[in-house]
């Protein structure tokens, strides 16, 4: 491990900023999977989940300008996936020359397991976004980040720009709904623990 | 009903494809220039301002403003046109001139009310640099102080055509790469000088607006300093911010300080200046080349650019190169032509049977550049805001797909697509870049 691989977000992002690639590519290697696993979670494909994984760094490479708190690179990145996620169309059109370029993933046969999971993934990932989708968008953002990915309100309010206390009042009424669409809902813990959950089918 | 279900699991991007992506991205980011001061820098902005114009168009202080700047009284003292037509004789830069170059920020503060999240976001601060320009196109500027961690140096040497900079790449392990390229292409000469970028701002400021002059000094110089103030909506707010200040030299015609401020017109957020500026130093041997740092990796690259005539330009190229009948009153400075010409970074495309020239010296340039490729290749030449589609009226280009930008602070950037050959155009300005796209001819 290099010295500079222990700097933290903070760091690379000033770096970044002063247009440091290499400190630029730290960051991607330290919240590629967080960020792709966030792509593919509201939007229920792995594939797309890697343009937008993409799509991402591309724009917060553009905005690298943007003046961050040390610890809070991450939370930025999840506000720029969500909008990504929001405008997929739109995010698409922006870098549609650089996606063009974007390599075709390597088929390797070694990988046919892991295929059929991905494949499992995103059956599941449907679902659960079908029963999602039954929430304001807004309300889908917040739950997502706090709920899936453990983001803390204020960190939230700094990926979707709001006031945390909105973050707060559109988190409690998601978790309302979803307790109307699923008894016994509450199961916001356990899902980062990948427990099997009752759902209602639409 | 109910039915079944689990969140899926998180999962790893798998290894291979994650180099895949990362390597992607680096590529990508290392075709865009680097953003120093402007918000938006146009892609292909950092080949049309030499070093040169640099310093030429601009220079800044980092004292306190106003223990820096003492007015000498009076306004109105000169026309904001006067004084355009003083900062164009500077772009000149007829005589060699070196300083120091820094930039101070603060923070802008709370965002008000109505202001989108990403305008007017806080600039970048470029390294402080010294920096030497010369009459006959060599330039440096190297970072201060000269052990820096990423420093950026880059120095041009007009005698040899040598290009030296450390900072420009910097491979994985974290070791800064000397690099040392040779044969380089007439239109994309210095790259890397934060000086450019305040040049452009400077030019595009002024050309833009009347701002309200008053007579200053600054250390020592005889100076005016231009303020214009915008407001959230103008297309300049989102650039400037709601005010800026240019300090201009009066016996020069140089940029010597900019003042920017963020969201409002009394809270300065930015401070570029030029200090210690001196006019006709003796230059040396040695003078326009970067030191090698110790434990750099050594890296020569050839452009593949080879100065020839004009006239001897189709032979080597296999077509006869479009070159603009109209030149705006500028000379023609710089002709090349390359049967392929690769860059140093990866992830650039390379490109074959390309005629490149530069026309007039210092920062006021424009350039015409016209190479093999496939109508997709414009894509990647221009960004996807701030360009739209036009149509040129006379010329090779009439039928084929064309766009420039639009940006008022890097001027115009032409790219289009007629009969195989790929075109591109920088020039001051929109109407510029299209007079001089319908006045191209294939020569002869």
């Amino acid at each position: 491990m290099t010295p500079s691989m222990e700097l933290d977000d903070g760091v690379l992002w000033v770096r970044a900023a002063r247009g440091d690639a290499d400190a630029f590519g730290l960051l991607f290697e330290r919240h590629a999977d967080a960020i792709y696993n966030y792509c593919f979670r509201r939007i229920g494909d792995w594939a797309t989940a890697e343009d937008l994984l993409s799509v991402v760094f591309l724009e917060a490479w553009r905005r690298r300008d943007k003046e961050l708190p040390p610890d809070k690179v991450l939370p930025w990145l999840y506000g720029i996936a969500t909008n990504a996620v929001r405008n997929q169309r739109r995010s698409r059109r922006r870098f549609a020359a650089a996606l063009r370029r974007l390599p075709k993933p390597r088929l390797e046969p070694a990988t046919a397991d892991s295929a059929d999971e991905r494949l499992d993934d995103q059956r599941q990932m449907k679902q659960v976004l079908t029963l999602l989708a039954q929430l304001p968008r807004r309300e889908q953002e917040v739950f997502a980040l706090c709920a899936w990915f453990d983001l803390t309100y204020e960190d939230a309010a700094i990926a979707l720009e709001i006031p945390v206390g909105t973050v707060r009042s559109r988190l409690s009424r998601a978790r309302g709904r979803l307790r109307e669409l699923v008894p016994g809902f509450g199961h916001e813990k356990e899902s980062r623990h990948e427990r099997a959950q009752e759902v209602v089918e639409p | 009903m109910t039915a079944k279900y689990s969140l899926p699991p998180t999962r790893e991007i798998p290894p291979d494809r994650r180099q895949q992506l990362k390597h992607f991205l680096m590529s990508e980011i290392a075709q865009q220039p680097p953003r120093l001061l402007t918000r938006r820098v146009l892609a292909l902005l950092r080949g049309r301002l030499t070093r040169r114009s640099v310093v030429a168009a601009a220079v800044i202080v980092l004292a306190v403003v106003a223990g820096v700047l003492g007015s000498r009284g009076g306004t109105g003292t000169a026309s904001a046109a006067e004084v355009r037509a003083k900062l164009a004789e500077g772009l000149r830069l007829d005589e060699t001139i070196s300083g120091e170059f820094s930039v101070r920020t603060r923070d802008p503060g709370p965002r008000p009310r109505g202001v989108p999240a990403d305008s007017n976001a806080p600039q970048q601060v470029p390294l402080p640099s010294k920096f030497v320009i010369a009459p006959d196109g060599s330039y440096s500027s190297l970072t201060i102080p000269l052990g820096a961690a990423n420093r950026r140096d880059i120095a041009y040497d007009a005698t040899t055509g040598v290009e030296t900079s450390v900072g420009s790449i910097v491979i994985s392990n974290g070791r800064p790469v000397y690099l040392r390229a040779t044969n380089l292409d007439p239109a994309f000469l210095a790259r890397y000088a934060p000086e450019a970028q305040l040049g452009a701002w400077v030019q595009g400021a002024v050309a833009d607006r009347n701002p309200g002059v008053k007579e200053v000094t600054f250390e020592g110089r005889a100076a005016w300093k231009l303020t214009s103030s915008f407001s959230p909506g103008e297309r300049f707010y989102d650039i400037y911010g709601a005010r800026v200040d240019v300090v201009v030299d009066q016996e020069t015609g140089l940029v010597l300080q900019l003042v920017q401020y963020a969201y409002s017109t009394d809270r300065w957020t930015s401070i570029a200046s030029v200090h210690d500026l001196k006019l006709g130093e003796p230059t040396g041997a040695g003078d326009f080349t970067v030191p090698k740092p110790p434990g750099a990796v050594e890296l020569s690259h050839d452009y593949g650019f080879r100065r020839v005539p004009v006239a001897a330009a189709a032979a080597a190229i296999g077509y006869r190169p479009l070159l603009p009948t109209t030149t705006l009153g500028r000379s023609l400075s710089d002709f090349a032509v390359a049967k392929i010409s690769e860059f140093p970074f990866p992830g650039i495309p390379v490109r074959r049977d390309i005629a490149s020239a530069r026309y007039g010296l210092g920062a006021a340039i424009i350039t015409v550049s016209s190479y093999r490729g496939a109508v997709s290749d414009l894509t990647s030449l221009l960004p996807a805001v701030n360009a739209h589609t036009v149509r040129p009226t006379h010329g090779p280009l009439v039928g084929g797909v064309a766009y420039v930008t639009t940006s008022p602070l890097s001027g115009a950037v032409f790219a289009a697509f007629a009969d195989g050959l790929l075109v591109l155009i920088t020039a001051p300005s929109t109407n510029d870049a299209l007079t001089i796209a319908n006045s191209l001819r294939a020569t002869r």
